[in-house]
């Protein structure tokens, strides 16, 4: 069976200074993968690539087994990956409406995500419908980036570090609901340093160091080897 | 002095204004949303007035067919507005601003020697439409119906802009557009449409304006450049990229420049650069402009 993305031995630079060496990786359609690693190894660049906004000089990107290496971020987004960016990036101007409106319709494609589902999901959303989204919590702007991503109804979700930052409690808050979103099917990459949030969602485990992949396997096997895990990771 | 005098200068401050309200908001739509600093949007008004005169010209010289020349010249230049963002402008978008600078400031030397070509150097003027062409008594002035429909225009465009920017879908997709490009590029929506549009828009508004002034002030080459410097200075006074700031500069400018004149009568604009100076002292972003982050 084809995987619903492969990354075929990426090659990713900005300007000169070059970020991945040759990474590849897959994700079977209902999978939930983590990219592990610590700052700076290559985690965003990835996701980056994978996305069309920084494209990489060499190696492909199958979606669906179509090479979309090179695509526009916005062809890329409407064949259904969905990134959700570890710096946020709300629309900080526009109400928690306006941001997930222009969402949909930015994607321009039907979706099962309307406005009204993404708040039975985020019940705290509803309550700051009409809050400009710069006036939101870190909590709360990671949901909102969330949910403004799920408007373009994607079939992957590409997550960049949505713990990073967050209190405890919503860190728990979020790991609960990505959940919800993996029971429901979604395909998702989710990109973290911390072992503890990641270990507990994935199936599968890539960990990613200077650039090139340095373990694959189940999450399971990662979480039980605590010496593999002090060696990659040192925690 | 007596007030019928008083209130004249002020309807004559007000349709300055509102010409420079069509002119400048354009030129901060396309800073706000893109970035770029269009010097050649002096230049679209210009050939806007050019255009008129033209369509005048080959419709009816005689001016009852002013409305649609006036229409056809702006949508003339709205077609070269796309021309240049799709074929030009768009190769230089994440460069250096100093390369849009040259771009522009290169486009404003060729079209206007293109306009020189075609038109020679001498005033054209156009009739005042039929319609608009008496005079109405207000307060003891005498105030001109085409002045009068200036002054209903601008506030009506700017009531609609409004509107457009912060009601409507598109209107929420550009303020996005000009927040975060690249997000919004990765939700799925093709910025670079969203760009083409705006820039396309706001030429239109050039073209409308150059179009419209042609029966108040005749048309000669070198209305580009000295339109681009009091659009510039409404924007600043404003604050770049701030539509109600565009406005409200506008009525500003009109004012102090139809009032200075009396208190120094041989300096035409240096109320209006005083005020500048004294603005970009005490707010360097402008009225209603935002510090830049």
């Amino acid at each position: 069976m084809t995987p619903l993305l492969a990354v075929e031995d990426i090659h990713t630079a900005y300007g000169l200074s070059r970020v991945l060496f040759g990474v590849s990786l897959e994700i079977a359609a209902g999978e939930c993968v983590c990219l592990l690693g610590r700052n700076g190894v290559g985690k965003t660049t990835t996701m980056r690539s994978i996305m069309g906004l920084t494209p990489p000089s060499r190696g492909r990107v199958l979606w669906q087994g179509r090479d979309i290496a090179g695509w526009a971020p916005h062809r890329v987004a409407r064949t259904g990956i969905g990134f959700v960016p570890e710096d946020r990036r709300i629309f900080a101007e526009l109400t928690v409406w306006e941001n997930l409106d222009v969402a949909g319709r930015a994607a321009g494609r039907r979706s099962r995500w309307t406005v009204e589902a993404v708040f039975e999901l985020f019940p705290v959303l509803r309550a700051l419908r009409d809050r400009r989204g710069g006036f939101l919590s870190g909590g709360e702007q990671q949901m909102l980036t969330i949910a403004r991503t799920l408007m373009g109804n994607p079939d992957l979700l590409l997550l960049d570090e949505p713990s990073e930052g967050l209190a405890p409690l919503v860190v728990e808050t979020l790991r609960v609901k990505i959940g919800e979103l993996k029971t429901q099917g979604l395909t998702i990459l989710l990109a973290e340093q911390g072992v503890d949030f990641s270990l507990a969602l994935a199936d599968r485990v890539y960990v990613l160091e200077k650039g090139a992949i340095r373990f694959s396997g189940a999450a399971a096997e990662l979480r039980a080897d605590k010496a593999l895990l002090h060696r990659l990771l040192s925690f | 002095m007596a007030a019928s005098f008083l209130f004249s200068q002020f309807v004559g401050g007000l349709t300055t204004a509102m010409f420079l309200f069509l002119i400048a908001s354009g030129l901060s739509l396309v800073f706000g949303v893109m970035r770029v600093v269009n010097f050649a949007h002096g230049t679209f008004y210009m050939l806007g007035a050019y255009l008129a005169w033209q369509a005048v010209q080959w419709l009816s010289p005689t001016g009852e067919n002013f409305w649609p020349a006036a229409l056809l010249a702006a949508l003339g230049i709205a077609v070269l507005g796309a021309v240049v963002e799709r074929l030009l402008l768009r190769h230089l978008y994440g460069r250096e601003e100093l390369y849009q600078l040259l771009f522009t400031y290169a486009l404003v030397l060729i079209l206007g020697d293109a306009a020189k070509f075609i038109w020679g150097t001498g005033q054209l003027s156009v009739t005042r439409p039929p319609v608009l062409a008496a005079s109405l008594h207000l307060f003891g002035a005498e105030v001109p119906l085409y002045n009068l429909f200036i002054m209903i225009l601008g506030p009506l465009i700017a009531l609609g802009g409004w509107l457009v920017l912060n009601r409507s879908g598109a209107g929420r997709l550009v303020r996005a557009a000009s927040y975060d490009r690249e997000m919004l590029d990765a939700l799925g929506a093709n910025v670079g449409t969203i760009y083409t549009g705006m820039f396309v828009v706001s030429a239109f508004l050039a073209g409308l304006s150059g179009a419209l002034v042609t029966p108040i002030e005749s048309v000669v080459p070198g209305m580009d450049v000295e339109i681009i410097v009091q659009a510039f200075i409404v924007v600043v006074i404003g604050g770049l990229g701030s539509f109600w700031g565009t406005f409200w500069g506008s009525v500003i400018y009109g004012q102090v420049l139809s009032f200075g004149i009396l208190i120094f009568p041989g300096f035409s604009l240096f109320s209006v650069f005083a005020l500048m100076a004294v603005i970009l002292i005490i707010r360097p972003w402008g009225l209603f402009g935002r510090p830049i982050r």
